[in-house]
């Protein structure tokens, strides 16, 4: 049973291996060879090619490597803070200058550190962890990464010009629209961040398919390591609540660029729903940072007690259940806004709710460290600092989470100190306790000196009197955002204790980076596995080779290296699949959801520069709606949009490849002749996330006209019902015609090709069809500057417009890929990826042609 | 265990939540728009025609969480599926239902639905 070659009755050689280990030869020299082939085929050209890595291991580094340089940057910004506020009327920084530094240090730390530090840490972990070689999108994931990085330097250069953002890190409208912050400070923040977002919506797609798809054969969801649940239940959230930020982002820019009044109360807009918009995604946003801790605390936790987790399918209900009940709270932070008390009291319900899985995940941790034989190793230190810092945090949670003590401490220090309790407490410490758990793994190496305990008990002690103390600054009524205080309210002593404990932590966190490099410059060479751990990615080599695994391993347990202690020898050795070096191409398997066999081999695209350069483009478009340079942004869209087809060159093949073989006698077919291919599950994945998205956006129509003062509007689109009605014609046609080409495509005669050329023609005349008409409607909108109602129907039109203008690209595309030859009855999926986007876009349209009607038919008096 | 079961299986894990979600934003959004459209001061037997279309809003999805729990707890008594689906997608069931009950509940409180 626990004998790899045995499970599932495979024999012990990788038959039918092309190039593979042959029977007769001394085995070590044919896994030698093996892996030099492997080494060959996924390595990253040195110097300047070095820009064109797209592996997950590096480019999983370089994400964590520069939010830690972002963190680096929020500290900084915090221990300026902390000058500031260390004595009264400190003469530091004056208000201006006070507003940009903890906008940024609050959006530093949200958006440039947190996110991408877990988005980094699951692009580096989760393919070891799961036994695949990559993730599903390496390119995706490289895009992600350069969006990041000049996301992120829009911002830090921002500020050096002195002109960041100055509105808080949630830039409420009414402050942040055109009438109180005219400068450019507002639209760094709102193009920045929304630059960095793509990386964001990237990844979650990216591990979404990657959990689901690529798990080692036999890996059944059940059998999954829990850090992929938490990071898969992460990922899902981040489709569903990035959006609604992202739409608030984009109607805010446009409300500063082109003055449609979405949030102006003075002309139907209401500063509220940014708030909505916001929180939406803010509130799920602080349980988006949690769960990756919580995800690594389960991880690590039973390693260092000797015992398996308890409680493994609780902790899984109890993560998903959070995923959804964290959506059920945003307007707590909106209890002083007015609202009625009923929906008060929904929102105030789902509030106590999403205590009790965090609870039960608490008590399965304690559970296990009671039951098992823990130990006072380093990343268990850290542990126990989260322990601590998160239930402090959690006990001040329930206490804001009542109405009328929220009503009492809102906006002053006490909420501060919360919310760093939480955060920190939820995700730095347990981030600091995996990076020593794992840096064995990253580097190869262990520790020589025993710096960090030191800088464990510098940050910690440091922590708690920053902001333990900070507790006690708001409940004597200290504000928040406030750059001075005068003397003799009470506030001098705990402030300058809050600046002490602040710097303690600093040096701790220097101590931390002198240890990390001290690790990885003297440490000593590491056993494999140093802490007896029973996941999957301590059975690569460490530090790990390009391709994670000289061959996959079968997993018929959550314990596979426990199971089977030879299983790194029989992988290295090229006894799982894929153990050999096929074409020169970079193969991983997939498997079907639920059943996990195989059930195609993945074939990865290889280091290319493009994912820098559509990043440039990308760019392009930003920097043009920035400095207000508009006939830039075409030509950037244009650019980024032919990089994307460039993407595609490489992708599929010309001729049918059958069922290949994949060592240990099965077989499965290339990706793209399989059902269930990695890019058609992303094409349904960005489908939900802009699903989400368009949700919003109606949710923000109807909005300004329940809540909205100044309705209804002085004029109202008048456009008959014929118009409407040929628009969605259109698009249902485009809808039709997609699935016809699918179908078409899949059938056998002698009309085949040219049905399905005629289907797909079809379809890109449908689209316009209906855009030209879209076109026509939005002209016939009254004013958008001069009410809201207008700028709603135009946005939802734009909307519209936007997906029937790329559902026309997509189906020209499909009808370019069949004429290379790039789609056969048996390699259809460019075609069914199209059909998804013509139908999302028929759907959808159809609903906002809807919408625009039913608007104008309540605000008609 | 076995491992036969439909990708598709893998939404039964949600589907109960997912209810949890519709009702979560049928509520708010019912009730923002009753109170716009006024139907708080019409009457609906004892109670207003606003707090009549929550409390039939909320009497829906609990039902159809109730069916939803139903179908699963036969499914795992018969042991189709795969038995951590099957448990799991239970549990989740059954917190969502009790998530639904708590979330409306202040339905049922006194004073109108619109101050
Ligand atoms: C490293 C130690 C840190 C210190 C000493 C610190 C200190 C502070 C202080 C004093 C404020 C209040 C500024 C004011 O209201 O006038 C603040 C705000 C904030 N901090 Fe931190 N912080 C630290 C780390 C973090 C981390 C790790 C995060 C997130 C992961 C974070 C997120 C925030 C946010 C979101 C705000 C709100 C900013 C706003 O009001 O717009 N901080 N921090
Ligand atoms: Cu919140």
């Amino acid at each position: 049973m626990t004998d790899i070659r045995e499970t599932r009755g495979f024999p012990a050689n990788p038959d039918h291996a092309p190039d593979g280990p042959a029977a007769g030869a001394p085995s070590s020299d044919l896994a030698m060879r093996l892996h030099r082939d492997l080494d060959r085929i996924w390595s990253t050209p040195p110097g300047i090619g070095r820009l064109s890595a797209v592996n997950h291991t590096i480019v999983g580094r370089r994400f964590i490597v520069a939010a830690f340089v972002f963190f680096t940057i929020g500290g900084l910004l915090a221990m300026l803070i902390r000058a500031q506020l260390a004595t009264p009327h400190g003469a530091f920084v004056g208000p201006e200058l006070y507003n940009q530094i903890f906008t940024m240090h609050g959006s530093v730390m949200m958006f440039l550190f947190a996110i991408p530090m877990f988005e980094g840490v699951a692009i580096y972990m989760l393919p070891k962890l799961l036994g695949a070689r990559d993730l599903a999108f390496p390119r995706l994931t490289a895009y992600g990464f350069w969006c990041y990085v000049f996301g992120g330097s829009i911002l830090v250069v921002a500020m050096l010009l002195g002109v960041a953002p100055d509105g808080g890190w949630f830039m409420y409208t009414p402050l942040s629209s055109n009438t109180y912050s005219p400068g450019i400070n507002a639209d760094v923040w709102l193009l920045g961040i929304t630059f960095v977002e793509i990386s964001a919506i990237c990844a979650a797609v990216e591990i979404t398919v990657t959990i689901l798809k690529m798990r080692a054969p036999g890996m059944t969801i059940d059998r999954m390591p829990l850090f992929a649940w938490y990071i898969l239940v992460t990922a899902g959230m981040m489709l569903a609540g990035f959006p609604p930020l992202i739409l608030g982002s984009i109607l805010l820019e446009v409300e500063r660029a082109f003055d449609l009044p979405f949030f102006d109360p003075a002309r139907g807009g209401d500063p509220l729903l940014w708030q909505h918009l916001f929180w939406l995604f803010g509130h799920p946003e602080v349980y988006i940072i949690f769960l990756p801790g919580a995800g690594m605390v389960s991880t690590i936790l039973p390693v260092m007690a000797r015992r398996e987790i308890v409680g493994y399918t609780w902790i899984v209900v109890s993560v998903v259940a959070v995923g959804f009940l964290s959506f059920g709270l945003w307007v707590h932070h909106m209890f002083t806004t007015g609202i009625p008390h009923l929906a008060l009291g929904f929102f105030s319900a789902a509030s106590t709710l999403v205590a009790i899985p965090t609870g039960v995940q608490i008590f399965s941790w304690l559970a296990t460290l009671i039951d098992g034989r823990p130990q006072w190793k380093l990343p268990m230190l850290y542990l126990f600092g989260f322990f601590v810092v998160f239930v402090a945090g959690g006990l001040t949670g329930v206490m804001v989470a009542v109405v009328p003590f929220d009503w009492q401490v809102h906006d002053t220090h006490f909420v501060v100190a919360h919310m760093h309790y939480v955060l920190v407490g939820g995700f730095v410490f347990p981030l600091l306790a995996a990076a020593y758990y794992w840096l064995p793994h990253v580097s190869g190496k262990v520790a020589r000196y025993p710096l960090g305990h030191a800088a464990f008990w510098l940050i910690f002690i440091g922590f708690n009197l920053t902001f333990f103390i900070m507790h006690l600054t708001g409940l004597l009524g200290m504000p928040r955002r406030v750059f001075s205080y005068e003397p003799g309210w009470g506030w001098d002593l705990p402030n300058l204790v809050s600046s002490f404990g602040g710097f303690l932590m600093t040096i701790g966190f220097a101590l931390f980076v002198v240890d990390v490099t001290l690790h990885v410059r003297f440490g000593r060479t590491a056993p494999r596995n140093p802490w007896g751990a029973s996941t999957l990615e301590w059975a690569t080599a460490t530090p790990p080779a390009p391709y994670n695994f000289a061959s996959l391993p079968t997993v018929s347990g959550r314990h596979p290296l426990r199971d089977a202690p030879e299983l790194p020898s029989d992988l290295a050795g090229g006894r799982g699949y894929l153990g050999f070096a096929r074409e020169g191409r970079q193969e991983t398997l997939g498997i079907h959801m639920t059943a996990a066999t195989p059930d195609q081999v993945i074939v990865l695209p290889g280091p290319t520069y493009l994912p820098l350069f559509t990043a440039l483009a990308t760019g392009i478009v930003f920097l043009g709606l920035l400095f207000k340079v508009y006939w830039l942004v075409p030509v950037g869209a244009v650019l980024m949009l032919a990089m994307f087809m460039l993407w595609t060159r490489s992708t599929g093949q010309r001729r049918d490849g059958g069922p290949l073989p994949i060592g240990r006698g099965a077989s499965a077919p290339v990706h793209s002749e399989a059902a269930g291919a990695p890019s058609w599950w992303a094409m349904v994945f960005t489908l939900v996330a802009d699903g989400v998205l368009f949700s919003s956006l109606a949710f923000g129509a109807l909005f300004l006209w329940v809540s909205a003062p100044a309705w209804p509007p002085p004029q109202v689109l008048d456009s008959g019902w014929w118009v409407p009605a040929l628009t969605v014609a259109g698009l249902a046609v485009a809808a039709v015609a997609g699935l016809r080409a699918v179908a078409v495509n899949g059938s056998s005669g002698a009309s085949r090709s040219a049905g399905r050329d005629f289907w797909l023609l079809l379809a890109a005349a449908g689209h316009a069809f209906a855009l030209a008409w879209l076109v026509v409607l939005a002209l016939g909108t009254p004013d958008p500057t001069r009410h809201a109602y207008g700028a709603a129907t135009v946005a939802l039109l734009a909307y519209a417009g936007f997906h029937a203008a790329l559902g026309c690209v997509f189906a020209l595309f499909g009808l370019w890929r069949s004429r290379t030859g790039h789609v056969s009855a048996a390699r259809s999926l460019d075609l069914r990826i199209g059909s998804l986007w013509h139908g999302y876009t028929a759907v959808t349209g159809a609903a906002g042609l809807l919408l625009v009607a039913v608007l104008a038919w309540l605000v008609t008096p | 265990m076995n491992g036969t079961a439909k990708p598709g299986k893998l939404l039964l894990l949600v589907a109960g939540f997912l209810l949890w979600s519709s009702a979560f934003v049928v509520l708010y959004g019912l009730q923002g728009l009753g109170c716009r459209l006024g139907w708080d001061a019409v009457g609906l037997g004892p109670v207003s025609l606003n707090r009549g279309a929550l409390l039939a809003a909320w009497a829906v999805h609990l039902g159809l969480i109730g069916f939803l729990a139903a179908v699963l707890a036969r499914r795992r008594s018969h042991g189709r599926g795969t038995a951590f689906l099957d448990r799991a997608g239970l549990a989740l069931t059954f917190c969502a239902l009790v998530a639904t009950i708590w979330t409306g509940i202040p339905i049922l409180t006194t004073g109108s639905t619109c101050s």
